[in-house]
């Protein structure tokens, strides 16, 4: 007897079943999404160019530790992905270690970017590394290209593509703007018009790629004038994959259920409620 | 080929899927809200490099779509794709992070080839109707177990 006066529902615990499972659908709704955790620090991403005609094979240290060995004159290597902040760079003739380096520098770099490093210029006016920061982010449908001058004592550059100027006397050290070309096979031509000396590539480039041609050597001298091309894959903008929470499109199987969940709770109360009170009412 | 993620129920067609006339990552067409979609122009899972894979969160109205439990991943659980030979590829998700969709370092998303990894790729954050976008971008890096 006493176990059957327990089990009876009471309209009090109808209510405390409600509001839990109301509170259930509404953690579970749409728009109260999880609260965002600190993002990881990304990599910053360096792929080093050897564009100085002065030095010869060379090693290249990161922090002490020897990052690149055998690095030749017109290299590029791949992107490397090194922890962002300060860094120190050397480059030294192979096999002669760091204390041996003709180029010491410390380098800073932002995470999640990428760059360009060159070991550049000659004996007489000095040795350096000058840093180019990339926009690897693709164009759908289009080749972008980017030009850099390192070729020294040759005066201002210019590129031409199938005969048509494509970037006007840039200065040396200087990388150009990216420029956007249709996907195709070119002629490069780089003139360096105060030395009249001039140099060709042929390339096929294809869309959604990021094309790097690079300068280098001596208009007058050894090595002479060259151009040099890298190909990367460019990157994509993220994705949109969130809905409207507010829309109503799909079909109401799959969208009602956390949505209806409260509603049909409430129309169910008040279905056993109205029908209670008929009922009373019919028995009075 | 078809992914699984078992610690959060996932199991799903991945349709290849490339990129939008803006420049972002496709999301898939054919189930959208159960396929995931792997990045067809850049590597498969298992080669060298970032092979990324994206899901939707949701669905309009809000139900949850097949990447609603990516959040919570967690380091060390184990993500796998069978590729079109029937071979399995398992990963080893080793962080999350959250970027506006603007800031992302999509160098390292796309284009780390340090190593053999899959980046898993849904929306987060609070929906903005005027920008018709989330918030933020979950991605969950994984590496592949050898």
């Amino acid at each position: 007897m006493r176990s059957c006066m327990c089990r009876r529902p009471k309209m009090g615990t109808l209510l405390q079943v409600f509001v839990i499972l109301c509170l259930i659908s509404l953690v579970w709704a749409p728009g109260l999404r999880a609260t965002p955790k600190a993002a990881a620090s990304p990599a910053a991403f360096v792929r080093i160019m050897h564009a100085s005609p002065d030095i010869g094979v060379a090693d290249v240290f990161l922090d002490g530790q020897r990052a690149l060995s055998n690095f030749q004159f017109g290299t590029v290597t791949d992107y490397l992905a090194i922890p962002p902040g300060p860094h120190k760079v050397q480059v030294a003739l192979i096999g002669k270690g760091p204390d041996a380096a003709v180029i010491s520098q410390t380098l800073s770099v932002e995470p999640g970017f990428a760059y360009t490093v060159a070991a550049i210029g000659v004996q007489a006016t000095g040795l350096s590394l000058v840093v180019f920061k990339e926009d690897n982010s693709l164009v759908t449908g289009k080749a972008k290209l980017r030009f850099y001058h390192l070729s020294p004592e040759g005066g201002p550059a210019t590129l031409t593509a199938n005969g048509n100027p494509l970037i006007k006397n840039l200065q040396y050290l200087q990388a150009s703007d990216y420029t956007l070309l249709a996907p195709g096979h070119y002629t490069f031509d780089v003139d360096l018009t105060q030395q009249h000396v001039s140099q060709q590539t042929t390339l096929e480039v294809a869309a959604n790629q990021i094309t790097s041609i690079f300068s280098i050597g001596l208009a007058l001298g050894t090595p002479k004038l060259e151009l040099v091309a890298r190909q990367v894959a460019g990157t994509p903008g993220l994705p949109d994959t969130g809905s409207d929470p507010a829309a109503s499109t799909t079909p109401p199987v799959q969208v009602g259920v956390p949505l209806a969940l409260p509603l049909i709770l409430t129309l169910l109360l008040l279905l056993i409620g109205g029908s209670t009170a008929i009922l009373l009412r019919s028995r009075r | 080929m078809r992914l699984r993620i078992p610690a959060i129920g996932v199991d799903a067609i991945v349709e290849a899927v490339g990129v939008t006339a803006s420049g972002e990552l496709e999301v898939p067409v054919r189930q959208p809200w159960d396929d995931v979609g792997w990045y067809r122009l850049g590597p498969r899972p298992g080669e060298r490099g970032s092979a990324v894979i994206d899901g939707h969160l949701d669905r309009p109205g809000g139900a949850p779509a097949v990447f609603w439990r990516l959040r919570e991943l967690k380091p060390g659980d184990v993500v796998q794709v069978l590729d079109t030979q029937g071979e399995w590829w398992s990963f080893r998700v080793h962080a999350l992070a959250y970027y506006p969709p603007t800031q992302a370092p999509l160098q390292q998303i796309f284009a780390d080839t340090s190593g053999h990894y899959l980046n898993l790729i849904t929306c987060a954050g609070d929906w903005i109707a005027s920008e018709h976008q989330t918030q933020l971008r979950l991605v969950v890096y994984t590496t592949l177990i050898t």
